[in-house]
């Protein structure tokens, strides 16, 4: 069970210690990478990833369509934002509507109609938070199902197969999850754990040549043991890498030297996925945001080295009628727009922007769901306008100076967050 | 009234179609709310009662029409006060005496106003709940102004059982000029809606295909309806036999007749044709039967935003068939088809 199976016999690599110009690919039957710029001064990087039904092009975020929907968007609007790749939650899709029935459908592409790329979750992290009762042993994750009476198992095996069924072009591996805030030996027991279930995920998936299985660092906090573990994962050689188990309300000044730690020690070659970042943030069914900048990890951790991203941030605040800017939030509920008769942001190009005032919104916000929809948009193309400002940047080779400008909108009063103020500075931006 | 309210709307100052993102389209504004109960025992002599999250709120002619000053529409109801057809004849008698009185005053804030309210046309209300002699009265009293069209009130199924809607409904229309639109709100099934362009109507709401929505139904017209009533002739046979194959799903909607499907049923979990496979709205071109249904079990919003469109453009398709069945003369034949 221990025992790593060599994943791809075509292997091309030019590697490695390149400078800023240099173009680096790796074939592997599922998954194609290409740096396409490196930043000259810190470690960002502009790539492209190409995948069984799509070209993605990184810094890329993917926006979560949970149970096979973004919430109210059809997978048409979602395309026409420009979206190349999105996520589907393994753990509500096996459940509702079932692998099998999805399997008929000619998988998850074709069952919701999305043509481009999609990336699924192992459906182990929405146990352990969304489920009261779970227990995790080697076996794998027992819960109780709120589908229906009964307790499930959730194994390694279990995971790929249901989502081989779902046909994702990326897959993910089921890890040992704990809290990032959690210490002791069973951070370090989770990190190993991990490492065995990648082993068996490894040997379980059926569909090497058309579905990428990304495996996920663990090791919590503590640098020797995120270190350990990307030194055993390597050795795997998957087509892709994760950093797992940060996002969970931890110092942010530990979060960053994790991730940072993370980008340096992992192949260059490989695209590397940051998951849930700004996940701890988003309380469940609050509007409880507290001014959290969730922009600010994605340009901070960019420059740190860091590809995919994915979050249910912009469209679950969507819904509790805020908006997105380049300068901070929109609390459109709020009196203040009530007599406002400009647009979320006159410099935004998305439908909602074009058509509609912040007064108007705020007039349907609490009760109609097309609210909901049009400030899903608003915000859905809020990011992508983000991810494609940091790319261009980076090929132009003018990320530092983008970095810049873009904490100077967001902290117009120069009080930018200490924790980034460093990060940046590890990688030679000085705000 | 309350959202986005006359404030909002005047300081706007660009009409209520365009405050909504509807700047290319025509607004109607009725006066009451056909979604919910009628709470007529609260209407006055000088005002009628409108139920927002505040509470109750007063509204008499003149706060109307200024109302519809800022909202700017290109139609506009008459303040009216509606009774359902079990009220008394005394307070039906008033209800017919007090909607031609805002009728009046409506008018004459018209007419003071100059130009505000030139570009809106406005409608009187035809009221008289379940008794004969008022319904007359009404019609023809309502007549007698410089109105562009009438609505006839108080006939939907919660005011109204619905023999005695058709009954009352023709002779009342029929004491109403016939180069004048008339106008009806929440008339339901394709076969009603039948039943009351038969009995004089030319306008009607899209309640129906709301209320099929919000339970889960989609409408699916036949394919023979679509083709054979847009022919001035009978189909030939050979055009009759024309799509016909072993396919299970087009064995399906080789349906005689208007049928409705419930996506909530187990029945669409592994059916992947689309809604209604001769439909060509986005919902049929895009999506199946299964997604839509797992959409709905799983209280996705989309579920209902896919029905709704496909639910608009199958009834805005049923209206084409009735017009092609009055243009090529097969009245019978669209009769047959949506019996319900």
């Amino acid at each position: 069970m221990s025992e790593a199976k060599p994943v791809k016999e075509e292997k091309d690599t030019m590697t490695a210690s390149s400078s800023s110009s240099a173009c680096s690919s790796v074939i592997s039957r599922a998954l194609n990478f290409k740096i396409a710029a490196e930043c000259a001064t810190s470690k960002a990087r502009a790539c492209l990833i190409g995948l069984p039904k799509s070209t993605v092009e990184s810094p890329v975020f993917m926006p979560v369509g949970t149970k096979g929907t973004m919430k109210g968007l059809t997978s048409k609007q979602i395309a026409d934002i420009g979206f190349q790749i999105i996520l589907g939650n393994t753990y509500h899709l096996g459940t509702n509507p079932g692998p099998e029935l999805i399997e008929t459908a000619n998988g998850l592409h074709d069952f919701m109609n999305w043509n481009r790329a999609i990336l699924t979750d192992s459906g182990g992290y929405q146990m352990v938070s969304l489920v009261e009762l779970s227990e995790v042993t080697e076996e794998g994750v027992k819960f109780a199902s709120p589908y229906s009476d009964g307790i499930l198992l959730l194994t390694p095996e279990k995971s790929i197969e249901i989502q081989n069924s779902l046909g994702a072009d990326i897959i993910m591996q089921l890890d040992d999850v704990v809290s990032s805030t959690l210490e002791g030996p069973r951070v370090e027991e989770a990190m190993h754990r991990t490492i065995r279930w990648l082993d068996r995920c490894i040997s379980a998936h059926k569909n090497t040549h058309r579905q990428n299985l990304f495996c996920i660092v663990q090791g919590g906090l503590n640098m020797d043991l995120r270190r350990k573990c990307i030194e055993e994962i390597v050795k795997r050689d998957t087509p892709g890498i994760a950093i797992g188990g940060l996002s969970g309300g931890e110092d942010k000044q530990v979060f960053w030297r994790v991730v940072d730690l993370c980008t340096s020690l992992l192949p260059k070659d490989k695209p590397r996925y940051l998951m849930g970042v700004g996940r701890g943030h988003c309380k469940r069914d609050t509007d409880d945001f507290s001014g959290y900048s969730y922009a600010v990890d994605l340009v901070v951790c960019s420059a740190l080295g860091v590809d995919m991203y994915d979050c249910v941030y912009p469209t679950r605040t969507a819904r509790f009628g805020t908006a997105l800017v380049p300068w901070g939030q929109i609390r459109l509920k709020h009196s203040q727009y009530s007599m406002d008769f400009n647009p979320i942001d006159k410099n935004c190009s998305c439908l909602t922007c074009k058509k509609y005032t912040r007064a108007y919104l705020n007039s349907i916000i609490k009760q109609e769901t097309v609210a909901c929809h049009l400030l899903s948009i608003h915000n859905l193309t809020y990011q992508i306008q983000l991810m494609r400002s940091i790319r261009k940047s980076i090929l132009e080779d003018k990320f530092p100076q983008f970095v810049k400008d873009f904490m100077k909108e967001m902290f117009s009063d120069g009080n930018y967050p200490q924790w980034a103020v460093d990060a940046l500075a590890s990688v030679n931006i000085q705000l | 009234l309350e959202e986005p309210g006359l404030e909002k709307l005047r300081k706007h100052g660009k009409g209520l179609a365009d405050l909504i993102g509807y700047e290319d389209n025509s607004i109607y504004i009725s006066a009451s709310d056909y979604q919910g109960e009628a709470l007529y025992q609260y209407n006055e002599n000088k005002s009628i009662s409108v139920w927002t999250k505040t509470g109750r709120t007063k509204v008499t002619a003149d706060d109307y029409s200024k109302f519809i000053e800022v909202c700017q529409p290109s139609w506009y109801q008459c303040l009216c006060d509606t009774v359902p057809a079990n009220a008394t004849t005394k307070r039906t008698r008033k209800s017919v005496d007090r909607t031609l009185e805002f009728l009046d005053q409506c008018l004459n804030y018209r007419q003071k106003q100059g130009n505000n309210l030139q570009a809106s046309e406005i409608w009187a209300a035809v009221e008289g709940g379940g008794l004969i002699d008022e319904r007359v009265r009404s019609a023809k009293e309502s007549s007698k102004r410089p109105v562009f069209g009438f609505t006839l009130e108080g006939f939907s199924s919660d005011q109204m059982n619905i023999e005695t809607i058709f009954e009352l409904l023709p002779l009342t229309t029929q004491n109403l000029p016939d180069e004048k639109p008339r106008l009806i709100h929440a008339i339901g099934s394709p076969a009603n809606i039948i039943k009351a362009v038969e009995s004089g109507i030319d306008l009607f709401d899209a309640y129906y295909p709301y209320n099929l929505t919000e339970n889960n139904l989609a409408m699916a017209l036949p394919h023979k309806a679509i083709k054979s009533l847009k022919l001035s002739h009978k189909l030939t046979e050979v055009e009759e036999e024309g799509n016909d194959s072993s396919d299970d799903s087009q064995r399906q909607d080789r349906c005689e007749t208007f049928s409705l499907l419930n996506l909530r049923e187990d029945k669409f979990k592994e059916d992947f044709a689309p809604m209604v496979r001769t439909c060509k709205c986005f919902s049929c071109s895009n999506h199946t039967r299964a997604y839509i249904h797992h959409l709905i079990v799983n209280n996705e919003m989309l579920g209902g935003v896919l029905l709704m469109l496909h639910n608009l453009s199958q009834y805005m398709e049923f209206f084409d068939c009735i017009r092609s069945a009055l243009t090529n003369n097969k009245w019978k034949e669209l009769q047959a088809l949506f019996k319900t």
